[in-house]
């Protein structure tokens, strides 16, 4: 389960770093708990790509039955 | 000096096949066959087949080899009997036939298009300025942009070398060896087509049509065929050919205005100038082209893309035809497809396939930096890059999006 999260936070760690195109050296830590648009700075279009890119590798659309925001809950819809 | 029926009708570099206008009218008259719901398989004997239906005053239905409707012939005993080019060309134009054309079907389902082979014949600039020209036909004949050209070159006798679906290297030799003087194409068959080292000097005619091109194409082009005039068509299955320009803009002259209006920037036409079809309904049809207005006096237009190819990014609407030119103009791109991939929280994302130019090192993060160097808005830069060998295009030779 734990695994599944750091993979989570890893996407969420890609989607950041393109889009500072990786000049940012910012230290992002790891929260499960936390909203990840507060305590990342995602904004709309971040999250629509890692909805992307998580559905491309997952196979599901997490924010298909409403938003999710920590990544506890990211993982628990991909458990569902 | 020869005669018409001596020159050469159609030629294939890749196989050598030849045939002069006195073997197409051998062919024509020598058989009784018919044949309705033709397709282009083999270029040359889908020409012979329209060209009897058309001497007969019989309709005719173009077909792609996945339509629904199947290929029929018979021995209907009727033979048509050519004597000479002018006989030939006089039977074209006073032909009562009609052509029934499916349109790409780039952003909607084909639907079938009837126009008048008068129609064809009213377009075509017939005369004896036009009578040394040579063909290079890129486009599928089976619809609205190939038929185009089959006309004006058939009614002026001149050379037709097939190089649809040909590879770049039957297509260089072609346009060599034939000395071919016109080129038409979409701007997606000249892009596949370039970088090139050959430099094309006996070709004077360069067309693009069927989709939005930009000035940045056309200054490429111009250095390959450094002799050419350029022409840029706006055409559609429906209507024929509306407006033509040198540039990425188009007039609409006096003529065709009061057949024109221009609606939430979609482009409207009176359907008194279009072919016959069920889906043409009201007075006054919906082109599902989006396009700018640049100038009120004189008229001027600038075709920025299809309706339906609009991608929307949380609200904001963004011209995948617009990221794709900008894409295009990094030195290292050769092409590129822009569209837009679904999501629940914004609509749609932009994300692109990108070929690169061969043997060249580029980067998700360079191509990025580059859009955004270049202006773009967040947006509308692609978020997913995936770089491809091969970009597929549609029957008319458009990207398929």
């Amino acid at each position: 389960m734990n695994e599944k999260k750091n993979e989570i936070f890893d996407l969420i760690k890609m989607v950041i770093d393109k889009k500072n195109n990786s000049s940012l050296n910012q230290k992002i830590e790891f929260n499960a708990d936390a909203d990840i648009r507060d305590n990342y700075g995602l904004d709309s279009l971040d999250l629509a790509e890692l909805t992307v890119v998580i559905e491309d590798r997952y196979g599901i659309d997490i924010f298909e039955t409403g938003i999710v925001s920590t990544i506890n809950e990211i993982s628990e819809k991909l458990k569902e | 000096m020869r005669t018409h029926e001596d020159r050469i009708f159609y030629y294939d570099a890749s196989n050598g096949q030849t045939y002069s206008y006195s073997d197409l009218f051998k062919s024509l008259n020598m058989t009784s066959y018919e044949y309705e719901n033709i397709y282009s398989n083999d270029i040359y004997r889908f020409f012979n087949r329209l060209l009897k239906s058309i001497i007969l005053n019989k309709p005719q239905i173009l077909i792609d080899n996945d339509s629904t409707l199947d290929p029929v012939n018979n021995d209907s005993g009727k033979n048509v009997h050519i004597s000479s080019f002018d006989h030939f060309k006089e039977m074209l134009e006073n032909s009562k036939s009609e052509i029934g054309l499916f349109t790409s079907g780039t952003t909607k389902k084909p639907s079938l298009i009837i126009h008048t082979v008068d129609k064809f014949i009213n377009n075509a600039r017939i005369g004896s300025k036009y009578s040394n020209n040579i063909w290079g036909f890129s486009y599928n004949p089976t619809h609205m942009a190939g038929m185009q050209v089959f006309f004006q070159a058939i009614l002026n006798g001149n050379q037709i070398v097939d190089i649809y679906k040909k590879s770049k290297h039957h297509i260089i030799e072609s346009l060599l060896k034939s000395e071919v003087t016109h080129l038409s194409g979409t701007p997606t068959f000249f892009r596949l087509l370039v970088p090139m080292s050959e430099k094309f000097t006996a070709v004077s005619k360069v067309t693009l049509g069927g989709e939005p091109t930009s000035n940045n194409l056309i200054n490429i082009l111009k250095s390959i065929f450094p002799n050419a005039k350029f022409n840029n068509i706006f055409a559609s299955t429906e209507a024929g050919t509306i407006f033509a320009s040198s540039d990425d803009t188009f007039n609409i002259n006096d003529k065709i205005e009061p057949y024109i209006k221009i609606v939430n920037n979609e482009l409207i036409i009176h359907k008194s100038i279009l072919g016959k079809s069920d889906k043409i309904k009201t007075d006054w049809y919906k082109t599902g082209d989006i396009v700018e207005v640049i100038c009120d006096n004189p008229k001027k237009v600038k075709f920025i893309s299809r309706k339906k190819e609009v991608i929307n990014v949380g609200g904001e609407k963004v011209n995948p035809n617009e990221v794709e030119s900008i894409i295009n103009s990094h030195p290292k791109v050769s092409f590129s497809k822009v569209f837009g991939k679904k999501n629940s929280v914004t609509g749609f994302l932009v994300v692109c396939q990108i070929k690169k130019i061969k043997n060249s090192k580029l980067s998700e993060n360079d191509i990025r930096e580059y859009l955004f160097n270049k202006g773009l808005e967040h947006y509308k830069i692609p978020r997913l890059i995936n770089f491809i060998d091969q970009i597929e295009t549609t029957k008319t030779g458009k990207i398929k999006r």
